[in-house]
């Protein structure tokens, strides 16, 4: 994991400021929670350090290096998005090699870190099923295998916990 | 390069090329005949030409444009409406009273009269109105003392054949609005009180309309520019502008008058728009 | 509504469904219907014979106009697919000043009279091939017949033009529903815009754009009014042939071809309904 700074953050919707001057920074190794109401401005801040917004202002950096320049997909970070953005045309196994796959690792390697970081979710033998034949909570530890499995400098969780009943979500904050 | 410049890129990049070919395919057409359009001379001939608003005055000064003018339009208008009667209905009944594996299969069934040719169809209309007929020739065999059926070559004919080749744009946009249309809306409005009637005339039918006018658009559009309709079923008294345009071109090569005329019948189309554009931009017509 | 008044309008629902389906149908049946009486004056009674069908495998002018159709139809369809893809990738994913505007843009094919358009594209192209550079550059990289105000390529130009709004409006309705943070999240697990589009974007639009090109196909095989105008002597589509043999001395060969075409395309249209769906369902 990797040390995130942001700072003097600006982001303005019209007449509406969703980021105000932010500065934040976020130690290595850290496990950060952002809490607010909604509309304080915590899905734009993530957000602009996943490279999706461009800031009015204001700096993101990453091992001291300003990534504002850099693509998303140069970016090295994982995300699991609110309502999962799984691939419906994908298998369980497809969705959490992806990555892998983007980089062009070997066939054998993936196939070993998907199988290892799906045992490590409690999702062992779910590999064929497509995204719709499964439950909200197993949805949801596929998105964060996926987002894993890459190794990425920085997890982001967007409203990780919000889709899910009052038990699982104690289960998954575990 | 910045986000922004990528997108910008990107943006150029993937609506560039179908630009591209509407810039040359319609936009500088038009543009072309716009200019054919004030010469008084064809560019056919090897005369120069000079710049003349003849062919434009031709159309207020000789009398029987007007004529033709109102024809065209009232097909239009018939045609629209009549798709629209029979048309929304069927929409309705398709979108909120059939389900499953049926509503499918009639919505291709709906669909499939796109794909036989337009000309045949109009053509096949011929066989079942003119005397000894299909109608005809089905009304004798019940009734043998009833006179003979002669609809054909006539104005309600050419009415029946473009209401019937327009009438699957019709059901298709108003399905597609119709059955967007979430049932629980209509829940809701019952649990407040409203009646059928009231249901149908407050929330349905408002919220349809964005299909019934693109429907209208995909129907008006076509139907008073139609010259090959109105000759194939009106016979040798139907005469309509588009017939008339389509004579410029092909008979008389008097392409000035031609252009002139499409002209006029765009600025026709033009105000037809500007009339429903209060509707349009209120319901966001465009996907 | 009481069970019993529902069921009664259900009922009457369906009643008119068929009524109308019956009316839309009218025509066709009679068109197959004539395609198989052996009268050449389509007179009842009605007497079976496949003699038109044996003819139009001689008949070398439809059959020709026929090829034409199909070919200007499918290099039509790709063209307008490719195209209107990906002009409605552009509208759906990126939100920019002018977007509106630029929509609407694309919808003059639409709303301007098929007849305004044909002739104004012959007048275009009549001047565009008589200005030399562009004649002689043509004819250097064609055969002459292709550089002609009428000829095949200028029929495909302006079908292609008449097809994509159809597929930009089917695809953008299909785009419509698909949730964009599928893409972010694949850029985020390191794939490329284009990696992105082709792995993830694509199989899930797949359909739309089956449906888009199949709107295109039929809008160029049945078109008519542009190619009339568009059509060099002596090549022609199916649609004028038709017209032409209309105006001159109908024959029942046209029945034939046209009975033959509805039932190829009830087929495609059976099959590919198996593998997607059609008319909105979730």
């Amino acid at each position: 994991m990797s040390q995130v700074e942001v700072i003097g953050a600006q982001k303005r919707y019209g007449a509406l400021a969703a980021l105000d001057n932010v500065s934040l920074n976020f130690v290595e190794g850290e496990f950060f929670g952002l809490l607010g109401p909604s509309g304080s401005g915590k899905t734009t801040l993530l957000r602009s350090i996943a490279g999706f917004i461009e800031l009015d202002s204001g700096q993101v950096l990453l091992d001291g290096e300003d990534i504002g320049p850099i693509p998303v997909h140069k970016r090295d970070i994982g995300m699991v998005f609110q309502n999962y953005a799984l691939f419906p045309h994908m298998t369980v196994f497809d969705n959490v090699a992806f990555g892998l796959s983007v980089r062009k690792m070997p066939r054998p390697e993936i196939k070993q870190r998907v199988d290892e970081i799906l045992s490590l979710v409690r999702l062992a033998g779910l590999q064929e099923r497509k995204p719709r034949q499964l439950s909200g909570g197993q949805q949801q530890r596929v998105a964060l295998a996926r987002a894993l499995v890459t190794r990425p400098k920085v997890l982001l969780l967007d409203e990780p916990l919000g889709a899910l009943d009052k038990h699982l979500r104690e289960e998954m904050q575990v | 390069m910045s986000p922004r410049q990528r997108q910008i890129g990107a943006i150029f990049g993937l609506t560039g090329p179908a630009y591209l070919w509407l810039a040359v395919t319609i936009f500088l057409p038009l543009s072309a005949m716009l200019y054919c359009s004030v010469l008084d001379t064809s560019p056919l001939v090897p005369q120069p030409a000079h710049f003349t608003l003849a062919n434009y005055a031709a159309y207020f000064q000789k009398s029987f444009y007007w004529p033709l003018t109102k024809w065209s339009l009232q097909l239009g208008l018939w045609t629209t409406l009549f798709c629209f009667l029979i048309g929304y209905p069927a929409a309705y009944a398709l979108a909120k009273k059939i389900k499953g594996r049926w509503r499918e299969a009639l919505f291709l069934l709906i669909v499939l009269p796109f794909w036989s040719n337009a000309l045949v169809r109009i053509f096949s209309w011929t066989m079942v109105l003119r005397p000894n007929g299909l109608i005809d020739s089905a009304l004798h065999w019940i009734f043998p003392q009833a006179p003979h059926l002669d609809i054909l070559f006539s104005y309600p004919a050419v009415v029946i054949g473009l209401v019937h080749s327009y009438l699957p744009y019709m059901i298709l946009t108003c399905y597609i609005s119709l059955q967007a249309i979430d049932d629980s809306l209509m829940e809701a409005a019952r649990s407040l009180g409203a009646a059928g009637w009231t249901v149908f005339r407050r929330v349905i039918l408002p919220l349809s309309l964005p299909g019934v006018v693109s429907g209208s658009v995909l129907i008006f559009v076509p139907v008073i520019g139609s010259f090959m309709e109105p000759r194939i079923l009106g016979g040798p008294r139907a005469v309509t502008l588009g017939m008339n345009i389509e004579e410029q071109f092909t008979v008389t090569s008097n392409w000035p008058l031609g252009a002139a005329l499409s002209f006029t019948m765009l600025g026709i189309v033009l105000v037809f728009f500007l009339a429903l554009y209060p509707v349009l931009k209120k319901r966001g017509a465009w996907a | 509504m009481s069970r019993a008044r529902e069921g009664l309008a259900n009922g009457a629902a369906k009643v008119y469904l068929a009524i109308v389906l019956l009316f839309l149908y009218v025509p066709i049946f009679t068109m197959a219907a004539m395609a198989f009486n052996a009268s050449p004056l389509y007179e009842l009674p009605f007497k079976f014979d496949l003699i038109w069908f044996k003819s139009l495998a001689s008949n070398e002018r439809l059959l020709r106009a026929g090829t034409n159709s199909l070919i200007i139809a499918i290099i039509n369809t790709v063209i307008a697919t490719v195209l209107g893809t990906a002009a409605s990738l552009a509208f759906s994913r990126y939100r920019f000043r002018g977007r509106t505007l630029m929509q609407l843009l694309l919808l003059p094919p639409i709303t301007i009279p098929w007849l305004v358009i044909g002739t104004a594209m012959l007048v275009f192209f009549f001047w565009v091939s008589n200005v030399p550079i562009i004649a002689e550059t043509c004819r250097a990289l064609l055969p002459a017949a292709y550089c002609a105000p009428r000829s095949i390529i200028t029929i495909l130009l302006g079908h292609v033009a008449l097809s994509l709004p159809y597929v930009i409006i089917v695809v953008s309705a299909r785009l419509a529903d698909f949730p964009r943070s599928v893409e972010e999240a694949a850029a985020t697990l390191g794939a490329t815009p284009w990696q992105t589009f082709r792995r993830v974007s694509l199989p899930i639009i797949a359909p739309g754009m089956v449906a888009a090109a199949l709107f295109a196909f039929a809008t160029s095989f049945d078109q008519f009014v542009i190619s009339y105008f568009l059509a060099p002597p002596g090549v022609t589509t199916l649609p004028v042939e038709i017209y032409t043999a209309i105006r001159k001395a109908f024959t029942p060969e046209i029945n034939a071809i046209s009975t033959i075409i509805i039932v190829i395309s009830m087929s495609i249209m059976l099959i590919t309904a198996r593998f997607y769906k059609f008319g909105g369902e979730r």
